[in-house]
C-alpha cells in the first residue's frame, strides 16, 4: 500500500510547485494578451520574492524581520522592478519590431540576475516558511477505521501555496470583471486602438499590467521558496515552466494557464517518482518536452484540441 | 547597383584578409623564433574573436532576417564542441570528420526544434531555444560517462592539413580567421542571393512577403539551422583550438552574451558581426580584471535594454540609418538651393 502513500505524497507537492507554475503562466497571460510581448524576465519576478524574503529575515543579515513585513515589501518592490520595465517596454519607436521589445525582456532578465547573483551570491538560500507547525499527517485510516491507511504528510506551507493560488484566482476574477480597471485591461486585451479611442490611457494601463504580473510573480516566489530553497538563477526555470503552462493552456487563456500550470507541476513531480534515480536530474527537462510536444501537435494549447473536437462533433 | 553590391562584398572580404593576415605580425614584432610557433595572448584573444564573429553571423541572419531571437545558441556551440571532442578521443575519429559530424547532427536538431516553433507567428523559438540550452547544459554536466562532467574532456587533437599542424596560436589565429572569413562571405552571398531578397522581404513585413509568395515558414527555419550550423563550426573550432572542453562555456550566459553580439553588430547585418564579437569578446576580457560578481551579467543586461530601446535595429543597422538620413537632408538641400547633384 505504499505507493498509494507515495503518489498521493507527490501529487499534493506537485499541486503546490504546479501552483507556482500556474501563477507565473497568469502573469505571462496578463502581459501577453495586453502587450502581445512575451515576457522573458517573468520568473524574475519570482526570484526577487524568494530572495527579498530571505535577505530581510536571515540571521547574517541581522535584519530578522517578520514574514508578514517582509512579504509585502518583497511584493511592492517586484512591482515597481515590473512597472519600470513596462514603462521602458513603452519606449521604443512605435515601429519597433517585436524582437527589440522581447529582447528588451531578455536584458532586464538577465540584468536583474546578474544583480542579484552579485547581491546574494550563487549558493541556494533557506527562506522561512509562512507558518513554523506542520499539520499532523493526513491518514484517510484514522477517519473510516481504527489503523493506518494511506498516511500523506502535508507541509503547511504547501497549504499556503495552493490557498494562494485560490485566492488570486478569486481576486483576479473579481478584479477583471467587476473593476472598471480590470475591464479596461480586457478591453486593451482586445482591440489596443478600440480601447484607445473609447478614452482609455492604453501605455498607463500596460505598466499596470506589469506591475501586477510582477506582484504576482514576487508573491509566488516568496510562498515556494520556503519548500524548494531560493537561488538567484531560479527565475530562469519558473519563467520557463510558467511559460511552458502559459502555452500548454493556450497562450492569453485564463483558466487554461491555471489547469495546465497545475497539471504540468504534478506531471513533474510524479514523473520524477518514477524515474530510476539516476534519471532525477532530468526533471526539469520534462516541462520542456510537454512544451514542444504541444507546439508539434497544438500550437493553441490542449484545451484547443477539445475544443476543435467538439465542434467537429457539433 | 547588384554589380556594385558584388563589389563591395568582394572588397570588404579582401579588406578582411589583409587586416587579419597582418595582425599576427603586429602582435609579435620583435619576437624571437619562428612566427608559426609562436604562443601570445593577444592572438588567443583574436582567434576567439573569430569564433564569435561565426556564432555572431549566424544570430544577426536569424534575427534580422527571420525576426527571431535564439536564446539558447551556445547550446549548438556546444554540441559542436562534444561532438568534435567526443569523436576525436573515444573513437578513431578524424578531426575534420568530427567537425562535419557535429554539424549536421547540430542541422538535425535545429530541424528538429525549428520545424514546431517557426511555424507559428510569435516568438515560441526564444522560449523552447532558452529550454534546449538549459537541458544540452544539464546533459553536459550529468552525462559523465559519454561527456566527463564538468571535468570534461582533455587531450582534444588539434585540427591538420597533410603535414601543418594547427597547434600553435599563430596558426590556429589564421585558421579560424580564414574559415570567419569564408562564414562571412557564404553569408554575404546569401544575403545578396534571391533567398536573401526574399528574407529581407520577410523581414520587411511578414504578410506582404507572404502574398508575394515566400515560403515564410520555410525561410525561417532554414535560416534557423543555417546559424545552428555556424554555431556548430564554431564549437568544434573552439574544441580544437583549445583541445579541451568543459559544460561551463556553453551555459546561458554564453547564449546570452551571443545575443548581444548579435544586437551589437546589428540585425540583418553581415559585416556587423566581426565588431559585435570583438566588442563582447575584448569587454569580457577587461571585465574578468574587475573584483565585482557577474558584472559581465549586469553590463550585458545593460546593453540589451540600452540599444533595443534606442536602436532597435542593432547597433550597425542604427549608425546605417543615421548616415543614410544624413546624406538624404544633405541631398534635399543641395536641391533645394538649385545645385547640381
Amino acid at each position: 500500500m505504499g505507493w498509494i502513500s507515495n503518489t498521493l505524497q507527490s501529487l499534493i507537492s506537485g499541486i503546490a510547485v504546479g501552483s507556482t507554475y500556474a501563477i507565473v503562466a497568469l502573469g505571462f497571460t496578463i502581459i501577453f494578451s495586453s502587450t502581445e510581448v512575451v515576457n522573458f524576465a517573468q520568473g524574475e519576478f519570482v526570484m526577487i520574492g524568494a530572495m527579498i524574503s530571505y535577505w530581510l529575515t536571515y540571521d547574517d543579515f541581522g535584519l530578522r524581520w517578520p514574514l508578514y513585513v517582509v512579504v509585502p515589501i518583497a511584493v511592492a518592490v517586484s512591482a515597481v522592478v515590473g512597472l519600470l520595465l513596462g514603462w521602458v517596454l513603452m519606449r521604443p519607436r512605435k515601429d519597433a519590431s517585436p524582437i527589440s521589445l522581447i529582447i528588451i525582456t531578455v536584458g532586464a532578465s538577465v540584468l536583474l540576475q546578474g544583480i542579484a547573483g552579485n547581491q546574494w551570491g550563487k549558493d541556494a538560500v533557506p527562506v522561512p516558511p509562512f507558518t513554523a507547525v506542520d499539520p499532523p499527517p493526513l491518514d484517510l485510516g484514522a477517519i473510516f477505521h481504527n489503523g493506518s491507511l494511506f498516511p500523506v504528510s502535508v507541509q503547511s506551507q504547501q497549504l499556503w501555496v495552493m490557498g494562494l493560488m485560490v485566492l488570486l484566482v478569486i481576486g483576479l476574477t473579481l478584479f477583471f470583471n467587476k473593476t472598471m480597471v480590470g475591464k479596461a485591461l480586457r478591453a486593451v486585451a482586445v482591440n489596443k486602438h478600440g480601447a484607445r479611442l473609447v478614452g482609455i490611457n492604453v501605455s498607463r494601463l500596460v505598466m499596470g499590467a506589469f506591475a501586477l504580473s510582477a506582484a504576482m510573480g514576487a508573491l509566488a516566489g516568496a510562498a515556494i521558496a520556503p519548500i524548494s530553497t531560493g537561488n538567484y538563477a531560479m527565475g530562469a526555470m519558473m519563467g520557463l515552466k510558467g511559460f511552458a503552462a502559459a502555452i500548454v493552456g493556450g497562450l492569453g487563456n485564463f483558466t487554461g494557464s491555471i489547469v495546465a500550470g497545475v497539471l504540468l507541476g504534478v506531471l513533474e513531480t510524479c514523473g520524477a517518482g518514477f524515474l530510476p534515480p539516476e534519471f532525477a536530474q532530468y526533471k526539469d527537462a520534462f516541462a520542456f518536452i510537454i512544451l514542444l510536444l504541444v507546439l508539434f501537435i497544438s500550437p493553441n494549447g490542449i484545451f484547443a484540441l477539445w475544443r476543435r473536437k467538439k465542434a467537429v462533433r457539433a | 547597383m547588384r554589380w556594385f553590391t558584388a563589389q563591395r562584398t568582394f572588397l570588404a572580404a579582401l579588406l578582411g584578409v589583409l587586416l587579419a593576415a597582418a595582425l599576427p605580425f603586429v602582435l609579435l614584432h620583435g619576437s624571437a623564433g619562428p612566427l608559426l610557433e609562436q604562443n601570445n595572448y593577444w592572438l588567443g584573444v583574436f582567434t576567439f574573436i573569430a569564433i564569435y564573429t561565426i556564432l555572431a553571423v549566424g544570430l544577426n541572419l536569424l534575427m534580422g532576417y527571420a525576426g527571431q531571437a535564439s536564446l539558447g545558441h551556445a547550446a549548438f556551440y556546444g554540441i559542436g564542441a562534444y561532438t568534435s571532442a567526443i569523436l576525436t578521443t573515444r573513437t578513431a575519429c578524424s578531426p575534420w570528420l568530427a567537425m562535419l559530424c557535429g554539424i549536421v547532427l547540430t542541422g538535425v536538431v535545429a530541424l528538429l526544434i525549428g520545424m514546431p516553433c517557426l511555424r507559428l507567428r510569435g516568438h515560441y523559438l526564444a522560449m523552447a531555444t532558452l529550454g534546449f540550452g538549459w537541458i544540452v547544459f544539464i546533459v553536459m554536466r550529468q552525462w559523465e560517462p559519454i561527456t566527463g562532467g564538468s571535468s570534461g574532456i582533455e587531450n582534444v587533437p588539434s585540427l591538420a592539413i597533410g603535414g601543418l599542424v594547427f597547434d600553435h596560436d599563430v596558426k590556429c589565429f589564421y585558421l579560424t580567421w580564414a574559415l570567419a572569413l569564408l562564414v562571412l562571405v557564404i553569408s554575404a552571398n546569401i544575403v545578396n542571393s534571391r533567398v536573401g531578397r526574399a528574407f529581407r522581404a520577410v523581414h520587411g513585413s511578414e504578410t506582404a512577403a507572404a502574398a508575394l509568395g515566400v515560403p515564410i515558414a520555410r525561410f525561417k527555419v532554414q535560416v534557423f539551422v543555417l546559424s545552428s550550423m555556424y554555431a556548430a563550426l564554431a564549437g568544434s573550432l573552439y574544441a580544437h583550438v583549445v583541445k579541451y572542453v568543459n559544460p561551463s562555456p556553453f551555459d546561458f550566459h554564453a547564449s546570452v552574451s551571443l545575443v548581444v553580439m548579435g544586437c551589437i553588430g546589428g540585425m540583418a547585418s553581415v559585416w556587423g558581426a566581426p565588431l559585435g564579437a570583438a566588442t563582447i569578446t575584448l569587454l569580457k576580457e577587461r571585465l574578468q580584471l574587475l573584483p565585482w560578481r557577474d558584472i559581465d551579467v549586469i553590463i550585458y543586461g545593460l546593453i540589451l535594454i540600452v540599444v533595443m530601446v534606442f536602436l532597435p535595429g542593432g547597433l550597425v543597422s542604427g549608425v546605417q540609418v543615421a548616415v543614410t538620413r544624413l546624406r538624404r537632408q544633405r541631398r534635399t538641400a543641395a536641391a533645394r538651393e538649385g545645385a547640381p547633384l
